[in-house]
Parts: structure tokens; sequence; C-alpha cells
């Protein structure tokens, strides 16, 4: 068991050092010049060549890699072009917004998906055009639902608010940064409630997505677990339908749902990036879209090691439950 | 009997001192829908079970037992729901009234079910303590109950799950859970049929001995007449949906009165059955479910049958040689022992000076169980092994599972390397192998024509001789002509089996291998599939090699038995003596565990009380009635299925759907008004003010420029699509069919790529190269392609593994040609229902990417941006940015939709 996580982390540890060659190739086909970018248009060659060579971007491209991966371990991803500050510190600013949107939106994904894979899979009534509104809700891009959520729960009911994280004055600077836990920590629940009031929005669009797809998967794998002989020789039993469902065929059909979050969840981060442009959720995500027009590129490439990695560590636990859960591996 | 006395035998009550019977079937029919024909499993069977008694219902594939089993059990599936018509009354409950609750608390209270298969019909993942203690109650208990079916270790047992466990105690731990509520009625579903035969004994004596404890009743639904013969009281024996013969065991074993279970006992490879010619046989296969003759189902048949039977199904009579009673018109007839076949087949034996076409000399073969890189534990399959086939000899294989005899059978083949000893093979041709599944090694999507000519092409002959010597292959094994064009789906068992002796045999080889040809047969084909080896072998003169657990089919077909033993062989001699007079103690054990029929020959009791008091056969003895509707007896109850249409109408809107998309991709620029690039107009006309969507903020037509980027999206997201899967599909047809290294690093390659986050990779992607369209569509090509070469792959692999590849292999064809016809097109479907799934995530995402400025720069009309740029203007010209939104949204919708109706076209296939 212990051998199998250290291969895992192991197996981590070299994906992230394939991400960081790549973002560091994809560094050498930018079109632009990032020495250049920084000094300005009008610098002379000369200012440049020795901006260049101060930096380091004259060696041999291997050594460069090196120092790069370096750097990356002291926590230094190289300046960003338009902020003109380390990208670290400008992360350092905006992760936790994003960590506390997309913590929200997983929990809320993976309830949502639960319920509704269990929901559908049971031949409850009305199963067949729950399938239907769910596929429907599955098909539309976090834009649309975003649009339509400002403009049903904002404009017209003015239940919730449509930009940024808290609309409260004061707010507590706390160990977290996450405001929804320091306003806990705090005892301030005004707080608390504005931020989550805030959350709603963005939080579950973010989140549809994912639930329909996690729902979906958890729903055919139930169907079936359902249809095997255990669940037949449960039934036997006399046991309730219920008690089949949960006791019995849930567990044995988590597996491919777990795979599924854990793949829902990268793919949350571009919803992430999308949702923060339209409300103003003062994240990585935001950042993101601020540096594209500019090909702020080092600002890209932190944004990426950052949400990469932690995707990759995300898939490994996951990968590591999943075994540990199934009692006929044996490690 | 007389036929008074018989209807005054049989009622439905039996008398005040027997008791009510425990279960009352009368005129039941269960019928279900596949694929929109009828499946006719039950056709009206009429039984009672007492209380304390055995019953063992015996019949073959597609006589109904395990449907009937099934439905005393209230446990037919749900989905989709079968018609059940007539009446089933089981402790007093009628089940088709009953509803889902009642029928539970039934089976709760009053039932237990043992099945097939220990290994699938127990919880994998929970352990055997707690499956048990959810009907024993306490911890007690269950230890009790384990320590009743004889677990050794109870109380350690209870935290095993059930992959620790043998076969044998996995089933005793089932049969433990079905006694544990003190049931009254217990249905055993082929509780051996998945067990060695030294342990099915054992396991029948239980059954027995709870019996006795208990006084619960049995249900013992099997196939095999000894089995049933073993410890059943009375039987009831099943043909096409209906009940043949019902009576005491003794008296339907040794004074059958039905044709259908005489010819199957006569064809039981009893261990004194003729062997030096060929065997009686039943004519013909059991009839199919789908499609019954209009009369008896057995007519077809029978040796006795005249024109009356074919008018309509006979019901039950009071059988003339016993108590019980038989369906059937011609019980007065006898049916006469088959004419012993005069013909003699002459003994074979080895020929000094002539090449053994086999000889095994100290062959050994290890397997190595790795855990990943480690290796873990080293399996000896074959210890040793000395061996000699002459030329046209049989010689069969015999051991219980676990011995290693697969494994020398597909050693000699050349499917497995050996690692110590050598295999010799005589001058002749390669050897082939007939696989125990047969449908199994026929490739599912090529003709009959094509797998058995695939043999031929090596011989360099022309089209019309290749077709002929396969026309000729099929009419040595007794198919006409019209097989060669069907597929392997479309026959029968027992004709696939024979297509795989075709294509065995076309060019004979020096040895033929048989692996349990006759173990996944119905007993009453077996004998026939066993003559047609034995002539074939005579014929074309061809050494066989036959691995079987069952003794007596080796004594039938072999010159000489080698029993095998934790592979080694542990005793090697004449058919006739090994089968009779074994010495070596293991060889002993074998004989002795094989079921036979001795049950003592009872004298038929003094009558009509013995008879009542049983309660025996059917409610009434109607004289044979045409057939018309349903009768409506004291219950008249008529259940209805669903039938459930084969694609919904949904799904077909969605399919239509996408085709008219993908048309407009070439007529859009006439069906919009306005170009999307058109100079700007007025911005921001209200819907149906002065266009169809309203103008978006540079006032352009929103109508035409949401169908130009409806149509942008569709083909980008076709793009990749097709790049994805050929780029991956390549990948991942080299890495499956190759194996190996190249399979590892190209795996390895992939799952960097899946590891990494895919959308975040393609935004930095596309940062790095410069916003647009086709950099757009690279960077999402470059994450799409390993999601596809995994599938592939994973297809690949999958087919790999199944007999029909190694069977091609077998007859000899090519690598090139293997992985083309016969890997590849396993693998499309899978694929093509992941990429119609696929399309509508990607749209999504291709959507998002260019919402967040990374498609095409402005004013391209890619929905995405559009929506992006409106953004300032959604409160109060929402239609500015809503709009092409809800454009992505109907693509994703109806690729998705379309994407699930594919998928449920190719599953119903």
């Amino acid at each position: 068991m212990i051998s199998f996580v250290w291969k895992r982390i192991a197996a981590m540890v070299a994906v992230l050092l394939v991400l960081a060659a790549v973002v560091f190739v994809l560094q050498q086909l930018t079109p632009t010049d990032p020495v250049h970018a920084m000094l300005g248009a009008n610098a002379s060659k000369a200012t440049i060549a020795a901006e260049r060579h101060k930096l380091g971007y004259d060696q041999p491209l291997v050594s460069q890699y090196i120092d790069y991966v370096r750097g990356l371990l002291h926590g230094d991803m190289k300046m960003s072009l338009r902020t003109r500050r380390p990208v670290a510190t400008d992360l350092g600013r905006y992760l936790p917004a994003t960590l506390e949107l997309a913590l929200f939106a997983l929990v809320a994904a993976v309830l949502l998906g639960g319920l509704l894979g269990i929901a559908t899979a049971g031949r409850y009534r009305g199963a067949g055009v729950l399938r239907v509104v769910l596929l429907g809700a599955a098909s539309a891009p976090s834009f649309v639902l975003a649009l339509l959520g400002i403009l049903l729960f904002y404009r017209k009911l003015g239940w919730l608010p449509a930009t940024g994280r808290s609309s409260v004055a004061d707010v507590p600077s706390g160990p977290t940064r996450l405001l929804t836990v320091d306003a806990l920590l705090h005892g301030r629940f005004d707080v608390f409630t504005d931020a989550l009031k805030h959350l709603v929005l963005p939080g579950l669009c973010v989140a549809i997505g994912p639930a329909m797809s996690i729902g979906r998967v958890l729903r055919s794998s139930l169907v079936d677990t359902m249809r095997t002989d255990y669940v037949r020789t449960a039934r036997s039993k006399g046991l309730r339908e219920s008690i089949v469902l949960l006791r019995h065929a849930l567990r044995n059909s988590l597996g491919p749902a777990l795979s599924m979050t854990g793949l829902q969840v990268g793919l949350m981060f571009a919803g992430v990036v999308v949702i923060e442009q339209i409300f103003a959720w003062p994240g990585i995500g935001l950042y993101t879209v601020q540096s594209i027009p500019r090909t702020d590129f080092p600002a890209i490439a932190g944004v990426t090691l950052v949400l990469g990695a932690g995707y990759v560590l995300v898939n490994t636990i996951i990968d590591v439950l999943q075994v540990t859960a199934d009692p006929r591996i044996a490690l | 009997m007389t036929a008074v006395a018989s209807e005054q035998a049989i009622t439905t009550t039996g008398p005040a001192g027997a008791g009510r019977p425990l279960v009352a079937i009368a005129d039941l029919h269960v019928t279900f829908q596949r694929r929109g024909r009828d499946v006719r499993a039950l056709r009206g069977v009429d039984l009672t079970i007492a209380p304390g008694e055995i019953l063992g219902v015996v019949g073959e594939s597609g006589s109904g037992k395990s449907v009937l089993g099934l439905s005393m059990l209230g446990l037919l599936p749900t989905e989709p729901a079968p018609t059940i018509e007539g009446g089933i009354e089981v402790c007093g409950v009628d089940l088709l009234r009953a509803d889902h609750d009642e029928r539970r608390r039934l089976r709760r209270r009053h039932l237990g079910a043992v099945f097939q298969d220990p290994m699938t019909s127990l919880n994998p993942t929970m352990r055997v303590g707690r499956q048990l203690a959810e009907v024993a109650g306490t911890e007690s208990e269950a230890i009790r109950l384990l320590d009743a079916v004889g677990v050794p270790e109870p109380k350690r047992r209870l935290r095993s799950f059930p992959h620790e466990l043998s076969g044998g105690l996995r089933q005793r731990v089932m049969i433990a859970m079905a006694v544990a509520g003190e049931p009254s009625l217990v249905v055993a579903d082929e509780p051996t049929t998945a067990l060695d035969v030294t342990v099915q004994a054992q396991i029948l004596e239980l059954l027995a001995h709870l019996r006795d404890e208990l006084h619960c009743s049995f249900v013992l639904v099997t196939h095999d007449l000894g089995v049933a013969a073993q410890v059943s009281d009375r039987i009831a024996v099943l043909y096409g949906g209906r009940l043949a013969e019902v009576g005491r065991a003794s008296d339907v074993l040794n004074r059958p009165a039905h044709p259908y279970t005489i010819g199957l006992l006569r064809s039981r490879l009893t261990l004194d059955a003729r062997r030096v010619g060929p065997l009686p046989t039943l004519v013909g296969e059991p009839p199919d479910p789908r499609a019954h003759p209009p009369g008896c189902a057995f007519a077809p048949r029978c040796t006795v049958r005249t024109d009356d039977c074919d008018t309509a199904p006979p019901v039950l009579v009071s059988a003339i040689r016993h108590a019980g009673t038989a369906a059937c018109i011609r019980l007065d007839t006898p049916v006469a022992e088959p004419e012993a076949s005069s013909m003699v087949w002459p003994p074979v034996a080895a020929e000094p000076g002539v090449v053994p076409a086999v000889r095994l000399t100290a062959v050994f073969k290890d397997f190595t169980l790795k855990q990943g890189w480690r290796k873990r534990d080293t399996l000896h399959a074959l210890r040793g092994i000395d061996l000699e086939i002459a030329e046209g000899e049989a010689v069969a294989l015999v051991g219980e599972s676990g011995c290693g005899k697969s494994t020398l059978l597909r050693a000699v083949a050349g499917l497995h390397d050996i690692d110590d000893g050598a295999i010799a093979l005589g001058p002749g041709a390669r050897p082939q192998m007939v696989f125990q599944d047969a449908g199994a090694s026929l490739t599912p999507w090529l003709t009959v024509g094509e797998l058995i000519g695939e043999r031929l092409r090596s011989e360099g002959l022309g089209r019309a001789e290749r077709d002929a010597r396969v026309l000729e292959s099929l009419r040595l094994v007794g198919l006409p002509a019209e097989v060669a064009g069907a597929k392997a789906g479309q026959l029968s068992g027992g004709q696939r089996q024979r297509v795989a002796l075709a294509r065995a045999t076309v060019v004979p080889p020096e040895v033929l291998l048989c692996d349990e040809p006759t173990s996944a047969l119905d007993v009453s084909l077996a004998a026939t599939v066993l003559n047609l080896l034995g002539r074939l072998r005579r014929e074309l003169g061809m050494a066989m090699l036959f691995v079987t657990h069952d003794l007596g089919a080796a004594r039938v077909v072999a010159d000489r038995i080698a029993v095998m033993y934790q592979g080694e062989i542990v005793e090697v001699g004449p058919a006739e003596q090994i089968a009779t007079a074994p010495t070596h103690p293991y060889t002993r054990a074998l004989l002795a565990a094989v079921p036979g029929i001795t049950v003592p020959d009872v004298e038929p009791p003094v009558a009509a009380e013995a008879a009542v008091a049983r309660g025996d056969g059917a409610p009434k003895a109607k004289p044979v009635e045409p057939v018309g509707p349903p009768s409506k007896d004291r219950f008249g109850r008529k259940r209805r299925g669903r039938r459930r249409p084969r694609v919904a109408a949904l799904d077909a809107v969605a399919l239509a759907a996408v085709l008219v998309v993908t048309l407009m991709v070439f007529v859009t620029p006439w069906l919009a008004p306005h170009s999307a690039t058109r100079p700007i107009g007025e911005a921001f006309l209200h819907p149906f003010h002065g266009s169809v969507f309203g103008t978006d903020e540079v006032g352009r037509d929103v109508f035409s420029r949401v169908l130009f980027g409806l149509r942008t999206s569709w083909l980008a997201a076709l793009v990749v699509i097709a790049s994805g899967v050929l780029i991956g599909g390549i990948i991942g047809l080299v890495a499956g069919a190759t194996g190996g290294l190249v399979d590892n690093v190209l795996m390895r390659i992939t799952d960097a790529f899946l590891s990494l986050p895919g959308p975040i990779l393609a935004i930095a992607v596309v940062a790095a190269l410069g916003p647009s369209l086709w950099h757009t569509l690279l960077a999402v090509m470059i994450v799409w392609w390993p999601f596809y070469a995994r599938i592939v792959r994973g297809e690949i692999r999958a087919l790999a593994a199944r007999p029909h590849l190694e069977a091609a292999r077998l007859a000899g064809v090519g690598r090139v040609r293997l992985a083309v016809r016969h890997l590849l097109p396993g693998a499309i479907p899978a694929t093509v229902v992941t990429a119609s799934l696929d399309v509508g995530n990607l749209v999504l995402t291709l959507a998002a990417l260019s919402f967040l400025g990374l498609g095409a720069p402005a004013p391209a009309p890619e929905l995405g941006a559009m929506a992006a740029r409106g953004l300032p203007y959604l409160l109060e010209q929402w239609w500015v940015p809503i709009i092409p939104g809800l454009a992505v949204m109907f693509l994703a919708l109806v690729s998705n939709l379309a994407g699930d109706g594919l998928r449920d076209l190719m599953g119903e296939r």
C-alpha cells in the first residue's frame, strides 16, 4: 500500500516536470520577446541584449530549463509583463478567491451529481423527464447559464448579486483568506451570509456542467450494477429496494464516478476562467483573461503551472482513494 | 394406473394430513420481448410443490427452467417486464396480484435462493459476515449458520471477502444465506454447475441434509439429470416451455414415459455407454423460444410422432408407466431402442516406427503472477509432462479446474511458449483447436464462408475452388450450404460448434485439439457432437487431444485417457480401463464423484391415495383441446409488460437535427440574408424590428451572424473530432495490436497528456501561439487525441484477449490481416459512440475558448466571442450576448441527444 502511494507520488512528480517542460517549450514559441516587451518598445538593441544576458536568456535551452525548474521550486515564476510584479506575488493575491469558488463548485457538483445519479437510476416516477432536463442543462455552456442566471436572479428578482465577492465594507482578512471560512472564524455572520450569496450564482454556474457529467456516469454505473447477480441475491433476501440501492449497489458503482470527478476538476478550471470574467470575480481566472490580450505569457505560464499542479494532485488523491476502496485489489 | 384413478388422484389441494401445497402454479405463461419479437419462455406450466419435498426441475436451453425458478421467487426482471398470464401462488401469496412490497416481504419471510455463480452472486466489496447478517440478524446466528453448512472456522470467515474463498465455500455461504430466515421454500438455480465434480457431490448432500433438518422444500433447477437424480424426491422435466413429464424420481429415471425423457436418458454419457461405435442420439436441437412449432415442441425430434402431434401442445395426462404425469398423446407406443448402429469403429493404437502426431517430453510451464513490476507468485502450471499421441489416436486429458489441462492444450497449439522440455509435432498440417465457447471463437462480423476460407488462403487455390472446399467442409459436419453466408450471431449453439469444427478440419490437421467441446452444449446435443468428432477423425485420419472434466465423455471419445492433477499426469491408460477400474487414488475419487443415475427402483405404490397425498401433477386431466385463449381458472390474472420502442422519438429528432445542421454548413450563404462581415448598420435594433434576432453592438444582423457562427463551430468541432479520432485511433491501434514495449511507451506518452488539465493547456498553447481559429483548433486537437488513443487501445486489448483472435491466429491469418479484419471492426462501435457523445463537449470547449478571446479575432462570427463582446450590453440589450450563447447550447444539445440515440441504437445491436 505504501509503495503504491510512493509510486503515485513519483508519477505525479514526473508529470509535473513534463508540464513544466511543455510550458517552457511554449514560452520559446511565443512570437513576442518577453524582455523586449518588458523594457518597452523604445528600448535599444543594446539594452535588450544586456537585459537578456542578465536574465539568462542566452544560455543553452537545457540549462535554461533546469534553471527554470529550480526557480519554480523556489516559487519564482518570473515577472508578469503586464503588472510588472512577480507572477508568484500576483498569483498569491488572486488564488484564494479562485480556491474558494472552486471548492464551493466542487462540493456542489459532487452533491448535485450524486443526487442526480441516484435519483435517475432508481425507477422513480418522472425519471425520463428529469433525464431530458439534465441533458439540456449539460448542453448549456457555462457562460449562457451565468448570463441567464444574472438576468433572472439579479435583474428580475434581485435576490443575488452579480459581481464581486462581497458587498460588505470591512472584511476580515483572516488566516485562510477564504471569505466564508474567515467570517466564521471571526464570528461575522453578516459577512458569511453575504459571501455565500456572492458565491451561489458563480459557483453553481461552474458546478452544473460537471454535476451533470458526474450524475450521468454515476447513473450509468448504477444501472449496470443493479443488473448484476449480487444485486439479484440482495433482492432475493427480501431487502427493501432503497437498501439494495444504497447499501449494495452504490459502493460498487462509485469507481467510474470518482474518475469522472477527477476529470471534471480539470474541466472546471476552464469554466472558472470564463465565470470569473462574467462575474468580475477577483481570482486567477480574471487574471488570466486580462493577460491573454496582452500576451503576457509568463503570467499564463504561472497560472497553467499552478492549476496544472492542483489538477494532478487531485487526481492522484482520487487514484489512491479508488484503490484503497476496492478490497479485491491486494496491494 | 387407470385413467379414472389418475383423475381422482390429482387435485389442487392435498388431503388435510399433507396440508396445502406450498407452491401452486396454474397454466403459467411468461413471455419476454426481445428486439420486437416474442420470446415465450413458459407456455402453460401446471405444477404443485408440497412442503418438505425436493423437486428437481430438469431442462435444457430454451426449456424455461430458470424462468420458472425466478417466477417462484417473484424475481423476474422488470426492465423490460415480461407478460405473465395464469396463476402462481407461493406460500399463500398470489404473486401476480401482489404488489412489489408484498412480494418482497414474502421473500424475506418464506423464500430463499441459491444462484449458479457464487462469485458474481455475492457482493464483492462487502464482507461475508455482513451479507449473512442481513438475513441472519445477529453475528452469533451467522456463525451458527456457517457451521451448519460446513464452513470451517466460521468466526474467522465472517470477516472474509468473497474473493478470498474457494468456489465451494462461496456456494456454502450462499446456501447459508438462503436458509437463514428458516424459509419454507428454497429455489436453487444450477447451484453446482460452476463447481468441480467432487465439490458438487458435497453441495448436493448438504441440500438434502438441510431439507431433513429444516423441513423446507427445495426446487433444484438443473440441466443435468444426474444432479437431479442424486437428491430429488420428484422430478419435473421441462421442454420448450412446457412440462414434459412429472413424477417421482425413481419412476422418471427408471421408467420414463415421455419420448424426450427417454431420449435424454439414453444419450447420457454414463460410464457404460456404448463406445465402440456411434452413440444413440436425439436428432435436432431444442426449439428456439422465439419460434415454437404449433404442436408438441418435441415432435420434430420424436421417433414416434404422428400428424396429431402437430395440432396442439399436449397436456399432462397420467403417465401410464408410472404414477406421475406426462404430456404426450403417444404414451401407449413404446419408444424403440435406436437401432444399434452396425458401424463398429476399430480401435486405434500406436504403430511402432510411425512418427507420433504429438510427443511431449518433460514439458514445464510456469506463470508468474505480476503485481505491476514486481513478481508476486509463481504458478507451476505444467510440471514435467510426458505424453505421446500416435497418428490417428484420440487421447483425452481429464482433470478438474486448475490442473493444467487447458495450458497443456494451448502449449501444443503453439499459443503458449513452454519453459522447459520439448513438444514435437508430426509432419502433417499445424494443429487446429476447437474452443470451449465456439461462438466466441468466431469473429462476429465475418461470415462463416470467410472464416473457413481464411484457412485456405495459403493453399493457392482459385476463388471457385476455395468456395467448393468451404461447402464441402460444411457438408462434412452436417450443415446446409446456406450457412456459409451467415454470421456467427445468427446461428444456434450447436451450429456454431459445427462451424468451428468445419474451420478446423477444412485442411485436416495432424492433431485436432478440443477444449471441452461439449461442456457448453445441451446434453442432448453433446452425444451428437461426440459422434461427429469420432466420425471426422476417423474419416480424415486426424489424431485428437481432447480436454474435459467429464470422465463419461472421455471414455466414449478417446482411445486412451490421461488424468491430470496439479500439473502432472498421474495416470494414463486405455480408456475403458481408466474409466472403470483406475488405480490412482485421485482417479478413483473422480470416478466416485460422477453423478450416476443409480436410484433404487421402488415398486409403484398402491395407488391413488399415495398419489393424492403428494398432489402429483396437474390440477386437472383434460383431454387434448385445440389451442384457444388462455383459460380463466380461479386466478385468471394477466400482467402486461411494456413494449419499448427501438429508438426513442426524441433521439430520432436529434439525429435528424444533426443532419440538418450538417447540411446547413453548405447552404448558409444562401440562408443568411446578410453576410457576417457586411458593413455596419444601425446598432441595437430590437428583435423583429429590422431583422430576425436583432442587431448586435456594431449593428450587424444577429441572425446571419449566428448562422455563420453555427457553421464555424460545427466545422471546427467535426475537424477536431475527426483528427482526434484518426490520430488517437492509429496510435491506439498500433499500441493495442503490438503490445510490449511499443504499447508501454505509447501509453506512457498518452497518460502524460491525459494527466495534464486539457483546457488549461489549450489556453496556454493558444496564448503562446497567438489567437486565431487554427491555433485554437490545433491546441484543442493536441489535448483531445489522447482520449481516443486510450479508448481504441482499450477496445483492441479487450478484443485481443478474446478467443476469436486466437482462433484466427491458429487458422494462419497474417498479422496485418489479423489487425485490420479481426481487430479493428470491433473497436469501431465504441469509438463512434464515444466520438458522437464527445462532439457536444467539444462544441462547449471551443465556445468557451472563443469566449475568452482565444479564437479568431473580430469581426469573425465565432459564437463565444460574440457573446463575450456583448457582455456589457447584457442588462439592456440582452439579446446581444444571449442569442449567440443559446445557439451554442442548441448545437451542443442536438449533438448530445444524437450521440445518446446513436449509442442506444448501437447498443441494441
